[in-house]
């Protein structure tokens, strides 16, 4: 029997398969579903101290080969963050990764203070989300001083395991991940969308989307997903990775995995194949894993730099 | 018309579409029609987008005949933007997306009572603005067969809608008003009891003000009665992903409803005393 336990900054997950931050993540019902569908863990939307309302719609669509967004980090704020984490807590014993998010560098301490209270077993820091950039500037992940700075204040505030999530959108993202593990964070989460981009419907002369711009996900940013896991965990070995971005299928989990990630994330795969993506992808999983003859998933993890 | 993406054979990409025309049902309540087909079911949705303002989810009407109707009431800034636009002004569709409601199968002739046509009794029930997809469901009822009663509420008579469509159809159709201005004075709920009372029905179906379903889910399974209902939620993406019409329960409206049983509906703690908003806050009925 093969064994899919994975440990990631010495939490425990039945599975590396966790559900990626944006999706399906409004409610403790909603999250805990996920976890009875066949996730590892699930991460919660970006959590907001005060409410963010996010875009207007529409928020998105999907292609056959990739999907965009531009929800806008939309969340209620601190308030329902604690109700939804609070409520998830009682119902279920899945890994809960907390994801934050803030306007200015300062406030990022604060969140993740509040945020701490409510003991989730990783925080993950979002500093890479593309379709916010008219109103917050530039991410702080393409800064490796910004990088650093949010990462050492949530530091500060916080013993529980950090990941901070990094953005494709860089000249070099393994310059951002060096910068965060130095300022304290102890994983990496990579990648976020990728872009912005824009696409424009030409019967209607507008943008498909209401923010004009959104990050891209799904299968065709999966390549870039896999070379930057690859480049990060060659340069930081021993720091466990979120590995996410289009990742599509079980084998593509199994892929990533080698390239160097311990924990799968996974998002837009949800709307190519529904709930029974977690089912089916462990299930192909697991057979790979048999038939190449290995008893645990973790022997696969970062395999591809021993060739 | 454009054809762009699909996702299990439903386009998630907005396909254009020219108001063909539009007409007045009541105060402040429009039906838009457009050329063309969503393939839709009844009681199922589409995402309308009016580029540069807003896209929002609204009920189908009719698809059938090469004609889309939408019934629509002016309730915010992008119904407001929508009823400024004018015949030939183009804007997008998604869908259909959900779960419509049971069509229920004709019943063949019993052996020993050759041409005797058995019936199956489907009362559906609207509220407001909640009227509009019922026609079509009624409609499809009626070509397997079954004989269908229009209960149909409102506050006054002049926001009254698909009455009149609804007696030329041929269905049985009973009118509520809040201040008795047209049709017995009271509740939808009241005029359904009634029924409920003296006449077996095999399926009640109800599109409208959340209170009032869950007081008619009520009363249907305490009489075991058959019953589903249409819930509304916030929509965003229409297709599974967003999360953001998910129930207490957890389960996706846009995929598993919006149209659901009764029971279904019950086990939801949010069913007829809260919704959730566009940053996912509680908001209540």
């Amino acid at each position: 029997m093969v064994n899919l336990n994975v440990d990631f900054c010495g939490v425990k997950f039945e599975n590396p398969l966790v559900l990626a931050s944006g999706v399906l993540g409004v409610t403790a019902g909603s999250l805990a579903r996920v976890v009875e569908l066949g996730a590892g863990g699930v991460t919660t939307k970006s959590l907001w101290r005060q409410p963010h309302p996010g875009h207007k719609n529409p928020v998105m669509f999907g292609t056959e080969h990739y999907f965009m967004n531009a929800v806008g980090l939309s969340d209620a704020g601190l308030e329902k963050g604690i109700e939804t984490l609070t409520e998830l807590k009682e119902k279920t014993d899945a890994p809960l990764i907390a994801n934050i998010v803030a306007a200015k560098i300062e406030d990022f301490g604060s969140i993740a203070e509040s945020i701490d209270i409510l003991q989730p077993d990783i925080i993950e820091i979002n500093i890479s989300c593309p379709n916010v950039e008219s109103e917050l500037g530039k991410p702080f992940a393409c800064s490796r001083t910004d990088a650093a700075a949010v990462t050492k204040i949530v530091r500060s505030r916080t013993r529980l395991p950090l990941a901070v999530k990094l953005s494709p959108n860089v000249e070099n993202i393994v310059d951002i991940a060096k910068s965060v593990v130095d300022a304290g964070a102890n994983a990496i989460t990579a990648i976020n969308t990728v872009g912005p981009g824009m696409r424009w419907n030409i019967d209607l002369c507008s943008p498909m989307l209401a923010n004009r711009v959104g990050g891209i996900s799904g299968p065709a940013i999966f390549p870039i997903a896999v070379k930057s896991v690859f480049d990060i965990h060659a340069a930081l070995p021993n720091t466990p990775i979120i590995a996410t971005g289009g990742i599509n299928s079980g084998r593509d989990v199994l892929e990533i995995m080698m390239a160097g990630g311990t924990l799968a994330g996974v998002g837009t795969a949800l709307y190519y194949h529904g709930d029974d993506f977690w089912k089916n992808a462990k299930a192909e999983i697991t057979e790979w894993l048999d038939e190449n003859n290995f008893k645990n998933i973790s022997e696969v993890i970062g395999i591809f730099h021993k060739k | 018309m454009t054809c762009c993406g699909k996702h299990h054979g439903v386009d998630t990409e907005p396909r254009a579409f020219a108001i063909a025309d539009f007409w007045e049902e009541a105060e402040n309540i429009r039906t838009f029609v457009f050329h063309g087909t969503l393939h839709s079911k009844p009681g199922q949705f589409c995402m309308l987008w009016i580029p540069g303002c807003d896209e929002k989810p609204f009920s189908i009407a009719r698809d059938y005949d090469g004609e889309i109707w939408l019934t629509i009431c002016k309730v915010g800034p992008a119904t407001e933007k929508l009823f400024t636009l004018k015949k030939g002004d183009k804007i997008g569709l998604r869908g259909a997306f959900g779960h419509g409601f049971t069509i229920l199968e004709k019943i063949p002739p019993a052996p020993f009572k050759k041409g005797e046509e058995q019936k199956q009794n489907v009362v559906l029930v609207g509220g407001g603005y909640g009227t509009a997809p019922l026609h079509f469901t009624g409609k499809t009822h009626a070509e397997n067969g079954s004989d269908v009663t229009m209960i149909i509420g409102a506050r006054s008579e002049n926001l009254l809608i698909w009455d009149k469509k609804s007696e030329k159809s041929g269905f049985r159709t009973l009118i509520a008003t809040n201040d008795g201005s047209v049709g017995v004075e009271g509740f939808t709920t009241h005029v359904l009891e009634k029924l409920i009372s003296t006449e077996k029905i095999d399926l009640v179906q109800t599109c409208g003000p959340e209170k009032m379903m869950k007081a008619i889910a009520e009363m249907c399974l305490e009489k075991n009665v058959p019953c589903e209902v249409s819930i509304e939620r916030f929509m965003k993406c229409g297709f599974g992903v967003c999360g953001q019409c998910v129930t207490e329960t957890g389960e996706k409206m846009c995929q598993i409803g919006p149209c659901v049983s009764a029971q279904k509906a019950m086990s939801f703690s949010d069913f007829g005393n809260y919704h959730r908003g566009p940053e996912g806050q509680k908001v209540s009925w």
